[in-house]
């Protein structure tokens, strides 16, 4: 069956030839904007970017590799998606209200926002000469949680404070305790205001039993404790974890602005006596 | 005249023993014939290629002489379309070299049905019209999995009639979807701290299953039941947090919606309650159709 009803069905962009009397010609443009990096609505809205007056540009494809680029806590680097909305030349919006940027503007890693052809705009968008294109964001914030660690020979455990940013240095802290006894079973208490103390498990000789991972699980899984301290278990899942004394999670800090950048795809419509 | 009418077919085999199963009958609807146009399998967590298959045509013909076993990204496409009569039947032959059974592998075939002229209420493009990408967001907030009885058995806890209305000035040509787990963090705000994967901030919580059952106005569906949502729509946060080859599923024809319309999307999650809520986040892509 042959679906060639040009009223009914998808036709992909490449379908549409210039019209007669116009030549297109391929144009990359760079765009650049600072946005907060607080995650708050309303503080990155009606960013222009001012094309070319000469002629009208077909926008097909946004190359959007750094729709926010953020830190891990390991320093890994990592794409931060958040909130868009674009705006062409005449004012219309692009979707209704902000949206969750990925598939819908931008792939989620460089390699896949969709290589040198970008991310499809479809169907095509025409721009009037000398327009500006709008951009409002929302992005995820980059303040960080204040966090302390405790490494192991082959395993590590990082207790975040469950908040992002400098409010979490609110002296919270974090203490494994060795009971000292035989066959203590594994449990956490917080003690007022923030103290999360662990008592680690033992056998019957009083030899601690607790993994690094056990370790996180009943954190994350106690209401009160979880309220406070998220904690992640890394490398070894076996390892046992040693005791552990009070200590203070630190270093929370502001959110930064994000640098957001990116390439408008398209032609530039010529009439052919140009 | 007739209207096309986009939908999906999936076989759900909930054992299939070492060795696979022969002859089994996929039933088509009574109400159109069915154009078939793409072909994907779902096993998870079984190696590439133990899990081949192969269909018949509505001639009872096979459509490959051995049973195939292409990756399951991306789907295998029929070109020519082949069409299934009404009250048709699917006949597949599904391999299985693991030695050991498998549990709900899933044959998806994916088209079109074929309504007469006046079958369905089929609204589509006006004489003449602009259009503009757009897209839609709708939001669907701590979805958790968990098991349930009966037949919505493998699919888990179910979120009824979850609402696209189309509220803009304008009809919506629904070309494709994209669904991802997120939650925007805030400075000042909850850490953002989901399973399985912990992740301080991007995309929180994340899921392994989550289906999706499409309907109309009319609430008639566009499935035969619920779709993973990698193979429905796609996403860009694969299940462990990393990339994904994102080839967002899209529809054939097009879903014409339009303004002040509704479509409605049951969401399913069978992931087991230990993972906790997740937050999705579904895109409804497309083109905004203006009167001109």
């Amino acid at each position: 069956m042959k679906l060639t009803d040009p009223t009914r069905f998808f036709k992909p962009q490449w379908a549409y030839e210039t019209p007669d009397g116009f030549r297109d010609e391929t144009i990359l443009i760079d765009f650049k904007f600072t946005v907060s990096g607080t995650g708050n609505p309303g503080q990155s809205v009606n960013l222009p970017w001012q094309l070319d007056d000469d002629q009208p540009f077909i926008l097909r494809a946004i190359f959007f590799p750094q729709l926010g680029i953020g830190v891990d806590i390991n320093n890994n680097l990592l794409t931060t998606p958040g909130l868009c909305r674009i705006w062409d030349t005449s004012g219309n919006p692009l979707s209704e209200g902000q949206i969750l940027s990925l598939g819908a503007w931008c792939g989620n890693t460089i390699d896949n926002a969709a290589g040198a052809f970008g991310f499809p705009v479809e169907p095509d968008v025409t721009c009037s000469p000398g327009g500006a294109l709008r951009f409002d964001f929302q992005l995820s914030t980059n303040a960080r949680p204040a966090q302390a660690i405790v490494n192991g020979a082959g395993a590590s455990l990082i207790f975040l404070r469950n908040i992002f940013g400098t409010a979490g240095n609110d002296l919270t802290s974090i203490e494994l305790i060795d009971p000292g006894a035989p066959n203590i079973p594994l449990s956490v208490a917080v003690v007022a205001p923030r103290h999360v103390q662990v008592t680690l498990a033992t056998d019957g000789a009083s030899a601690i039993t607790s993994t690094f991972p056990d370790v996180a699980a009943i954190i994350n899984g106690d209401a009160a404790a979880g309220a406070l301290i998220f904690a992640i278990a890394q490398g070894s899942t076996t390892e046992v974890i040693t005791a552990h004394g009070q200590t203070n999670l630190v270093g929370g800090a502001a959110a930064e602005d994000i640098e957001v950048r990116g390439t408008l795809i398209g032609v530039k419509r010529f009439p052919e006596c140009l | 005249m007739s209207s096309l009418r986009h939908h999906d077919y999936q076989l759900t085999l909930p054992s299939i023993p070492a060795g696979g199963l022969l002859g089994v009958p996929l039933k088509l609807d009574s109400d159109a014939p069915f154009i078939l146009q793409r072909i994907k399998a779902r096993a998870p967590g079984v190696p590439s290629g133990a899990f081949p298959w192969r269909f018949q045509n509505r001639r009872n013909q096979w459509q490959s002489s051995q049973l195939r076993t292409e990756a399951p990204e991306p789907y295998s496409i029929l070109d020519p379309n082949l069409e299934y009569p009404i009250n048709g039947t699917i006949i597949c032959d599904i391999g299985n070299t693991t030695g050991e059974t498998i549990t709900n592998g899933r044959l998806l075939f994916r088209g079109s049905k074929l309504f007469t002229d006046g079958a369905i209420t089929a609204p589509t493009y006006p004489p003449r019209f602009s259009d503009l990408p757009y897209h839609f967001q709708v939001s669907v907030l701590n979805v958790v999995g968990g098991t349930v009885t009966g037949p919505m058995a493998s699919f888990g806890v179910g979120r009824i009639e979850n609402q696209l209305r189309i509220t803009s000035k304008a009809d919506l040509a629904l070309r494709y979807a994209v669904c991802d787990p997120f939650t925007l963090g805030v400075e000042g705000g909850p850490v953002n701290t989901g399973a399985p994967i912990p992740s301080i901030s991007y995309p929180g919580a994340n899921f392994t299953d989550v289906w999706v059952l499409l309907k109309d106005q009319q609430l008639r569906p566009y499935s035969n039941e619920p779709i993973h949502v990698d193979d429905l729509f796609g996403r860009q946060f694969g299940a462990n947090v990393v990339p994904v080859n994102f080839q967002p599923g899209t529809f054939q024809p097009e879903i014409y919606l339009q303004r002040d319309h509704s479509l409605y999307f049951d969401v399913y999650r069978s992931d087991p309650a230990s993972m906790g809520s997740v937050n999705l986040l579904f895109r409804f892509g497309g083109a905004q159709v203006i009167l001109s």
